[in-house]
């Protein structure tokens, strides 16, 4: 959990609410209808766009597509994340943002060997805000040299 | 003396051995999850931990993002808890109750056997064995709609 600020940004997709260290986070846009070059995509990357962003073009991931998950949120009415990283800044779509909460008011939920035993929840980690769960984004699932296929 | 909680899903009849079953769970908000495993789309949340849910006897097509209050029957297996919807009808039944059919090889990995009452066929699950094919990805294969009927062929061709 977040070690700088002490909050994490909640934030939704396709139903499902995740919670991402803000220490991550450079800038939530909304309203990204014209800024989105859709020229500029890479599936195979998981890449559906690329954004100029202060003066650079950087890229935009869809994290639905590496989860399995389907968004029946527009494209425009979606809002964008710039996250960094040693990379430089990308960015990732995601449905809404609910806020951000400090690290103190999540306790972590167990995940029981039942599901621990499959790959994809081998090492993911589940929090808990008032018995709901939420899952945590790790951004070098979805890029850089760590990410994992799409 | 055995007995055994009775439990209906969709088409399903379905029969948990008492001695797996740790509670009753009615109301509890169940929540979509990405990446789980086949067959298993929703988990609750019961004492801090993650719960898989499969919904035996019907269409693993449901649709992600609109959780339905239920009643699931919570079991505990080798590999953890897990929790099975079922109808608000169940029961608990001992065993001299009915007739107990406990074939010398099984015609499912997961089936133990039969329980009837009152008429009714029961598929006595074996839970680890479910569980164990949960955690292979291969849930859906028995807890579909299809995988169900396909029991229910199964026992009437044996049975003619």
């Amino acid at each position: 959990m977040s070690k700088a600020t002490g909050k994490m940004l909640i934030f939704v997709l396709a139903g499902v609410r995740f919670v991402l260290d803000l220490d991550h986070v450079v800038e939530v846009l909304e309203q990204l209808s014209g800024r989105l070059d859709m020229q500029h995509s890479d599936l195979r990357q998981g890449i559906v766009a690329a954004l100029e962003f202060r003066h650079t073009a950087i890229p935009v991931i869809d994290p639905t597509l590496h989860l399995g998950l389907i968004s029946d949120i527009g494209l425009s009415q979606r809002s964008t994340l710039v996250l960094r990283s040693s990379e430089g800044n990308w960015a990732i779509l995601v449905d809404r943002v609910e806020g951000l909460a400090p690290t103190t008011l999540f306790s972590r939920a167990h995940v029981p060997a039942l599901l621990r035993a499959t790959p994809d929840y081998a090492d993911i980690q589940v929090l808990l805000v008032e018995d709901a769960p939420l899952m945590v984004f790790e951004p070098e699932r979805f890029y850089g040299i760590h990410r994992a296929p799409v | 003396m055995t007995a055994f909680g009775l439990f209906q899903a969709g088409e399903l009849d379905y029969a948990v051995p008492l001695t797996q079953i740790r509670r009753m769970i009615q109301g509890n908000t169940i929540y979509p999850l990405p990446l789980l495993p086949a067959g298993v789309d929703y988990v609750l949340i019961y004492e801090s931990t993650l719960v898989p849910i499969v919904f035996p006897g019907q269409t693993g097509d449901r649709v992600v993002g609109s959780p339905e209050a239920e009643c699931f029957v919570l079991v505990d297996s080798e590999y953890g808890a897990l929790a099975f919807a079922t109808q608000p009808n169940s029961r608990i039944i001992a065993d001299h109750k009915g007739t107990l059919s406990v074939p010398r090889q099984r015609k499912s990995p997961w089936q133990v056997g039969t329980f009837y009452y009152q008429e009714r066929a029961f598929k006595i699950l074996d839970v680890d064995v479910l569980a164990m094919e949960i955690t292979r990805g291969n849930g859906s294969i028995c807890l579909t709609l299809s995988g169900a009927r396909r029991l229910n062929e199964e026992e009437a061709a044996a049975g003619r």
